[in-house]
């Protein structure tokens, strides 16, 4: 007779119920933290990647802000006017001038090679006519290298300036969309140039990134909170300077018509946003600037990332600033800070 | 006479085998799954820093390039022009870089997008360094990233692509590390005189 086929016994039976149970009892217990990693790591590196991605692209667009017209024998662009904007500047959905905001940034430069001409006719507010003036610049091109779509701006050395987009292009003659708010006097520049605007989208939790001239498109998703702020040196401004001649920031002398923040040489000092749109004003129109702009040397971008899926997120406002339904701290992926500090070098080897 | 039997519930094969097979398979799939999801992290972490590392190296190649042209009397020809400035030999062998074809890499760039005709840019290599030599040290365990600067007259000048007359030059900086990361920084001086201070016009990093 075979007993393992008659059934079990007492004592068979409850050894192996024990088993059974202390295996299911491991596996229950060992199960939920597997589960968390399977689940975390993904969401945790995921998170990394949209940092580093957020992190490249603000260095990448605000280090080369300044770029300036070279090919004109010209210094860069804060000689003239800003580089770093706190406003969504361009000609698509911009803000309002001489205003400032702290989740937005916009920053401009001439890239390497760009076009690049002197005023001929100064230009008439009202009007949309840009006419320019030969310069070697212009190389072989008939149009010195502008073409129709650029992002141009037109400037003088006393702090005017107006950014438009080009619809037309003849010979030396430029037609650009929309009029001139403001009329630019003799000497006068045009250039193409790079319009950079990093925005954050409060409600679609997004980074988002503009050209100045299109819509912005989204740069990084679950970004739950941007802080810009603005760094300068205590000196006032020395530009933009005509000499001979007043303007926003310079008298005729050469004073500078801005005060001292603080000691000089010195460390630099912080500039609030109600600094930045409080005047002295230079330009007019659409071109209206804060003077205390010029003053501006380094940019501290802040910006935080939340894990994507509310499974990963606890319930901690300090760690989480959308709160999930995470309970184990093995279950949580806390929110990333990155405080990024930018000192654009043609801002920062401007005197 | 024994009992007849039904196999399925007197037979001695059981499912403890299969259970356990079927637990570490997945057990090993997970754990393929997650360290699949570490190693893309770290090597993306790890590009990124040569990224970055070679971005330094180009930013500062430019800097010291620059600078030294402060010390040079005469930029009338821009292939006399050398930027006088030692670069210590390391321990580390830096990052393989073949000069002459990234001069010509850079040269067909500007060529092709140029209106300037004859009197576009010609580069020639001023300094050959690394970032090593650049920095002083090199404490990452990478291999440093190897640095080219070029110089080149600005086109609009004169007629001489070869021959500045302005007190105006360019600087291109190309710094390429590990994995193939590569950085460039370029920048346009001037001063007004043989000894005046150099000013900078314009500095980009690339691309643009």
């Amino acid at each position: 007779m075979t007993r393992g086929c008659q059934g079990v016994t007492l004592p068979d039976l409850l050894v192996s119920v024990c088993v059974g149970l202390v295996t299911v009892t491991a596996v229950v217990a060992a199960l939920p933290p597997i589960l968390d990693v399977v689940q975390t790591i993904p969401e945790s590196t995921d998170l990394d990647q949209r940092a580093r991605g957020a992190s490249e692209a603000v260095v990448h667009t605000q280090k080369p802000a300044g770029a300036g017209p070279d090919l004109l024998g010209l210094g860069p662009l804060p000689h003239f006017v800003p580089a770093v904007w706190p406003l969504r500047l361009g000609t698509a959905t911009a803000d309002p001038p001489a205003t400032a905001w702290g989740d937005r940034l916009s920053t401009l430069r001439v890239a390497a090679g760009a076009a690049q001409a002197p005023l001929a006719v100064a230009v008439v507010a009202g009007t949309s006519t840009i006419v320019l003036a030969w310069h070697p610049a212009c190389g072989l091109d008939a149009s010195c290298g502008f073409r129709r779509g650029d992002l141009v701006l037109v400037f003088n050395q006393h702090g005017v300036f107006e950014l438009a987009t080009l619809t037309g292009v003849a010979g030396l003659s430029l037609t650009r969309a929309g009029a001139a708010s403001q009329p630019v006097d003799l000497p006068g520049q045009v250039t193409a140039v790079s319009a950079s605007v990093v925005l954050f989208d409060a409600v679609r939790r997004q980074l988002r990134l503009a050209d100045g001239a299109t819509g912005n498109q989204p740069l990084v998703d679950d970004v739950v909170g941007v802080r810009v702020r603005y760094y300068g040196s205590a000196a006032p401004p020395r530009w933009p300077a005509v000499s001979g001649a007043d303007t926003c920031a310079v008298s005729a002398d050469g004073t500078p018509r801005l005060g001292l923040r603080g000691p000089v040489p010195g460390p630099p000092i912080e500039l609030a946003l109600a600094e930045l749109s409080d005047g002295p004003w230079c330009g007019a129109g659409a071109g209206r600037f804060d003077a205390d702009l010029m003053r501006v040397r380094a940019v501290r971008f802040a910006v935080r990332l939340q894990a994507s899926s509310a499974a990963v997120r606890g319930p901690m406002p300090a760690w989480f600033t959308w709160p999930g339904s995470a309970v184990r701290p093995g279950q949580q992926v806390r929110d990333r800070e990155l405080d990024l500090f930018v000192t654009p070098p043609n801002l920062a080897w401007t005197p | 006479m024994t009992r007849p039997s039904w196999r399925g519930s007197c037979s001695r094969d059981g499912v403890a085998l299969p259970a356990v097979l079927l637990l570490a398979a997945f057990l090993v799939a997970v754990s393929g799954w997650l360290l699949g999801h570490v190693r893309t992290e770290q090597e993306m972490a790890m590009a990124g820093d040569h990224v970055d590392q070679a971005r330094r190296t180009a930013a500062a190649g430019l800097e010291i390039a620059a600078a030294a042209l402060g010390g040079v009397a005469d930029w009338t020809v821009i292939a006399g022009l050398v930027v006088s400035v030692p670069c210590p030999l390391s321990d580390r062998a830096p990052v393989a870089i073949d000069a002459g074809a990234e001069t010509v890499a850079l040269q067909a760039q500007w060529d092709a997008a140029s209106r300037w005709g004859r009197n576009t840019p010609r580069w020639q290599l001023a300094w050959q360094c690394d970032a090593a030599g650049v920095f002083g040290r090199w404490p990452a365990r990478s291999a440093p990233p190897a640095l080219l600067v070029w110089l080149a007259d600005q086109p609009e000048a004169d007629a001489v692509p070869d021959e500045d007359s302005d007190g105006r030059v360019m600087v291109h900086a190309l710094a390429v590390g590990p994995g193939g990361a590569r950085a460039t920084a370029s920048a346009s001086v001037q001063r007004a005189g043989p000894g005046g201070q150099v000013s900078l016009a314009a500095w980009r990093d690339g691309p643009e």
